[in-house]
């Protein structure tokens, strides 16, 4: 009890320490849920168990799409009317000056599958209401996720948990290496892709495909980068989150793509939105919406911008051949598992999916759709055969050596975990301290983290 | 726990060590290797913030070389000058700039004691500075001064790994900055705030005092030197400062030269803003300054300065 209201109310600090004010937007959140979850418990009447179920989700998806969406929805609804000939006064459009509560995207979603697992009886609801908000507020995973299940979560939090030597080592470890992804991978990518994405008509076909890649290891190192300091911090409290990527570069195709990047948001979405829909049961139409549904919902999630929802489409569009041949689980171990190098055919697998993303990733950053597709369309023109404008010899020096300790660690959950396990601790440490000289080389940009506006 | 802690501590002391090992050792190499020579036929530096910066294009000075940056307090620019003229003997003549904003300490608290400003230069001339220097930015601003770490270790190593030596055209010392396009007119009626226009005045004791070092540097290696200011518009409101200027030049430094622009006559386009000229203007300020300094050097002159001052104005 005093182990949960202690992190409770650093978890409250931390959060408010960005604007106190919303702390009380996540205790509103919190007390409902907590009180809708044991409503929703207590009665055995379904029409009064549906209710509670539908107020908690109203609410909760009403905050998310007042603060995240409704700027987006009175523009569109106001190019709507002049589209169809109405004039439209821009200075009268009701668009709110209002900051979006870091983190609110995630918790939303940590309440939310609370209420439902209570609802569907997978889980009871709890009195103690300690546990439950720190299960909501707990800092580690509170602005970035991982989005995590009270199945998951709760149990551990319910328990006094002990000082363990072996998973707090292995949470520095893995911090350590969250840090070199954020601040060495991540922030010396994200200079260069936002030097060429916030001028992309300077630059020709090559250069803008090297920036597409360069924002292609940015966010994976931002937001990976990011859980791993996350889950790295937690295992120091004794609590295990859920992994939340597993090497998704590596990917063979689309579908084990999509099984490994963003773990806890992909499986949510397919655990409360996909299956509820139907899932994969049904005819092929069925199975069509609801892939284009839970892809769509996902770009959405991410932001109220039309580049966001081309994302999420041009994703399904990816996966749709895979689910129409019944391909879309046929990766389901670690490549080349046991072996050094993958087979050719793993390779061009593996370069095919990587291709793949990287131009869906245009759109996930492009400030426009528009914009998108004019540097898709440079790529494409016979400028891609120029020389590079800019070439960053040691930011590529450092890719390589991060992706082939990536390469190396995928069989575990993180880059770092085996590396050097059977190296003399001396050298572990000395390839430890490495890695901090990289990262002090490179700190002090004060990057944010990409995912913190989602 | 306890093992917990002692094994992270014995890391900690072991990356600490590591990783003041590699500052050291780059830093060494910076040190030995590092050439701070202009090209030889350099004989006059143009040293000062970003007014001589935007307004002196030396490539339209003879033997000259603009070595001005931003934002840069005497305290930087002693110790920059301190390393050309210990590596650069065939140096002549040093211009100096000295403006309202050089004796403001309002001006100075900004550029020497702000955490931006301390992270901006620090790291450029940590490398070359004395322990004492080092301490006196320590003190000033430590917490800017520990943020400057990883700035300082990365612009070693970067330095090293890509075989540069020439430590002035990697541009660390600053150079002429060529200004394009012309804000006068949206930044005209705009209330200026610089030294020129401020009701209270207090003297920048702490720059002056590196001024002092920098006429004293010029002394011991029998360098010329001369005060340079260089050209505002008169939106900016020097003259209402002009009694403060002359007597601070007349009671501290009654024996230096000074070369005034300061009212030199150009057009509103010659301008970037009220007091950084853009390089229309530098065009024509540059190829001023280049007869002037000709006038100097010539053997045959006998005085230009009337009074210590050569005013131009046209």
């Amino acid at each position: 009890m005093v182990q949960n209201s202690m992190l409770l109310l650093v978890s409250y600090i931390f959060y408010g320490w960005w604007d106190w004010r919303f702390t009380f937007l996540l205790l509103f959140s919190t007390l409902l849920d907590y009180y809708s979850g044991i409503k929703i418990q207590e009665s055995s009447n379904d029409r009064i168990r549906k209710f509670w179920l539908v107020l908690s989700i109203g609410i909760n998806l009403g905050f998310l799409g007042f603060f995240k969406y409704y700027n987006f929805f009175v523009v569109q609804f106001a190019d709507l009317l002049k589209n169809v000939g109405f004039s439209v006064n821009e200075s009268s459009l009701m668009i709110l000056k209002i900051v979006l509560p870091v983190g609110i995207s995630f918790y939303t979603f940590h309440g939310l599958s609370y209420i439902i697992d209570i609802y569907k009886k997978r889980i009871t609801a709890r009195y103690n209401f300690v546990n439950y908000a720190l299960f909501v507020s707990y800092f580690p995973l509170l602005v970035a996720g991982p989005i995590e299940r009270a199945t998951h979560l709760l149990p551990q939090i319910e328990v006094p948990r002990k000082f363990n030597y072996s998973l707090a080592a292995d949470g520095l470890r893995q911090i350590l290496w969250g840090l070199f992804k954020k601040i060495v991978i991540a922030d010396n990518c994200a200079y260069y892709a936002n030097m060429i994405f916030n001028d992309p008509g300077a630059y020709n076909g090559s250069t803008l495909f090297l920036g597409a890649l360069f924002f292609t290891f940015q966010i994976y190192g931002d937001f990976s980068g990011y859980s791993d300091i996350a889950l790295g911090t937690s295992k120091l409290f004794g609590i295990r989150l859920l992994q939340n990527f597993s090497f998704p570069y590596f990917s063979r195709d689309i579908a084990e793509f999509w099984r490994r990047w963003h773990i806890s948001l992909s499986s949510w979405f397919k655990d409360y939105l996909y299956i509820p829909l139907g899932g994969s049961k049904g005819g092929t139409f069925m199975r069509l919406r609801n892939t284009f549904i839970i892809f769509l919902v996902s770009g959405f999630w991410h932001g109220a911008n039309w580049t966001f929802i081309v994302w999420g489409l041009l994703n399904a569009l990816y996966f749709v051949p895979l689910l129409l041949s019944e391909k879309n689980r046929q990766h389901l171990n670690i490549v080349a598992e046991g072996r050094l190098l993958p087979t050719f055919g793993d390779t061009l697998r593996i370069g095919t999916t990587f291709i793949l993303t990287v131009f869906a990733w245009i759109f996930f950053r492009a400030a426009s759709v528009t914009q998108a597709w004019e540097i898709i369309t440079s790529i494409f023109s016979s400028s891609i055969l120029q020389p590079l404008q800019i070439l960053p010899k040691i930011l590529i020096l450092l890719l390589g050596f991060f992706m082939t300790v990536e390469w190396v660690g995928r069989e575990g959950h993180y880059g770092l975990e085996k590396i050097g396990y059977r190296w003399p601790k001396i050298l572990r440490w000395l390839f430890y301290c490495l890695l901090l000289v990289m990262i002090a080389m490179y700190s002090g940009s004060e990057e944010t983290f990409i995912y913190f506006q989602f | 726990m306890s093992k917990f802690f002692k094994q992270l501590f014995l890391f900690s002391i072991l990356a600490v060590v590591i990783i003041t090992i590699v500052h050291l050792s780059f830093q060494h190499r910076m040190q030995a290797d590092t050439n701070y020579k202009v090209a030889s036929k350099i004989q006059t530096l143009i040293i000062g913030n970003s007014r001589p910066e935007c307004a002196f294009n030396d490539t339209l000075i003879a033997n000259t070389r603009n070595l001005s940056l931003v934002a840069e307090p005497y305290f930087y620019t002693y110790i920059k000058l301190r390393k050309l003229l210990a590596a650069n003997h065939q140096i002549q003549t040093v211009l100096v700039e000295c403006s309202d904003i050089n004796l403001s300490e309002e001006n100075m608290k900004k550029w020497m004691y702000e955490s931006a400003s301390v992270k901006y230069l620090y790291p450029k001339y940590a490398t070359i500075m004395t322990l004492a220097e080092k301490v006196t930015v320590l003190k000033i601003n430590p917490f800017a001064f520990i943020k400057s770490f990883p700035f300082i270790l990365r612009d070693n190593i970067l330095f090293t790994i890509n075989h540069t030596n020439d430590f002035i055209a990697a541009k660390q010392f600053g150079g002429y900055l060529a200004k394009e396009g012309n804000h006068l007119d949206t930044i005209k009626n705009t209330p200026v705030t610089t030294a020129s226009s401020k009701q209270s005045f207090s003297l920048a004791a702490f720059n002056l005092q590196y001024l002092d070092s920098i006429i004293a540097l010029c002394q011991q290696h029998q360098v010329h030197y001369y005060l340079l200011r260089a050209p505002v518009h008169s939106s900016y409101g020097l003259a209402s400062f002009d009694k403060t200027y002359d007597s601070v030049l007349a009671n501290r430094y009654p024996n230096a030269n000074l070369i005034d622009f300061a009212n030199y006559k150009l057009d509103d386009s010659d301008f970037f803003d009220p007091h950084h000229l853009n390089y229309k203007g530098a065009r024509v300020v540059s190829k001023k300054l280049d007869s002037v300094l000709r006038l100097l050097n010539d053997p045959n002159t006998t005085t230009l300065f009337d009074n210590h001052r050569i005013v131009l104005t046209h």
